[in-house]
């Protein structure tokens, strides 16, 4: 069974079409901040997502706070380093992430930040340190080959309340008084996870420890 | 295995009471003050300063002195200079006496949260 002419032109231009895709698939792997859309004056969790995108590994991912941003907590990511970067009024001016990224692989850095309270635009410039040396500076405008990620303050926006609760803590008068700073690592969500996985864990020992208990008094024949 | 559990229970109490600690997080703690809470000093401050444990995004303070006298300068506000720092200035010839700030802030996760503290200026 030969094939026609026909058949083979196709053959070879879905070739052409797959092997133009997989040239044009590294430069789709763009550096991406998430949410695109967020309200003002809200608590938001943002995410960066990045992707490696050559033959060597991520090494450093610098970016860039965009002014009106007041990061206040940050995620820990297994494997990498989390340094800032403050101007002398103590604004986070940059977040600078190190670690390494294998070549195929992706990374996701997650941080709470209060939004500006005005409509407007936030870009985050971010530049991804290879391990050969080659920087790729993510700070273009959208439609160039090294977009910027880009997130909308939107009035009216879903407002997200990341690390707040519910409701705001109105009138709560604090007295004065001198206090050590305290670690604040996890977000309040996070927070009342570990808590219900901690008293979990405290009502789970406590089982064990009443069915040791039977099981010993069990042994010694009933004697208490 | 009840040994186990006799040294893992007091662990797990812990570790649950140091996760009901960390609950303040991300509304602002007052580190320190100027002048200091409660504190006599002996010659009038030019201005009144709280600083926390992170930013705030914006916030007021206004100072009273003897007989509820207002002291202070417009509505204060976040300090250009240190982003987690409340400040107002203070009008000059003060008289001796107990003065009393009332603050008020937003932290960066949006909290709104208020503070008073006092300080004697000594004749």
């Amino acid at each position: 069974m030969s094939r026609s002419p026909a058949r083979r032109s196709l053959a070879a231009a879905a070739g052409a079409v797959a092997l133009a895709a997989a040239l044009a698939g590294p430069a789709m792997a763009h550096v991406q901040i998430a949410p695109t859309v967020v309200a003002p004056n809200d608590p938001v969790k943002f995410t960066v997502l990045v992707p490696g995108e050559r033959d060597t590994e991520t090494t450093k991912v610098d970016m860039k706070m965009p002014s009106g941003l007041l990061p206040f907590s940050y995620e820990q990511t297994p494997g990498w380093k989390r340094q800032l970067v403050k101007a002398s009024n103590g604004e986070v001016e940059q977040i600078v992430w190190t670690g390494r990224l294998a070549r195929d692989g992706f990374v996701e850095f997650s941080f709470l930040a209060g939004t500006p309270p005005h409509p407007g635009e936030l870009a985050f410039k971010a530049l991804q340190t290879y391990s050969d040396g080659t920087v790729v500076r993510w700070i273009g405008a959208p439609e160039s080959e090294h977009p910027a990620p880009v997130t909308r303050i939107v009035a009216g926006a879903t407002r997200e309340n990341a690390g707040g609760e519910g409701q705001k803590a109105s009138g709560a008068s604090s007295t004065v008084t001198p206090v050590a700073a305290k670690s604040s690592s996890a977000s309040v969500g996070a927070d009342w996870t570990a808590r219900a996985l901690g008293i979990a864990s405290l009502a789970a020992i406590c089982g064990l420890g009443f069915v040791s208990v039977r099981q010993r008094r069990r042994d010694r024949g009933g004697r208490p | 295995m009840s040994r186990i559990i006799t040294r893992a229970l007091p662990l797990a109490v812990v570790a649950v009471i140091a996760m009901g600690v960390s609950d303040a997080f991300a509304h602002v703690t007052l580190l320190s003050s100027s002048p200091a809470s409660n504190a006599t000093v002996g010659r009038a401050p030019s201005s009144v300063s709280l600083t926390f444990s992170g930013p705030i995004r914006s916030g007021t303070l206004s100072v009273t002195g003897p007989g509820g006298t207002k002291v202070s300068v417009g509505a204060g506000g976040r300090d250009p200079r240190n982003i987690d720092r409340l400040l107002v200035a203070l009008k000059s010839g003060l008289k001796p006496g107990r003065y009393t700030a009332h603050g008020s802030t937003i932290a960066a996760d949006t909290h709104h949260q208020t503070w008073t503290l006092s300080f004697t200026l000594k004749k």
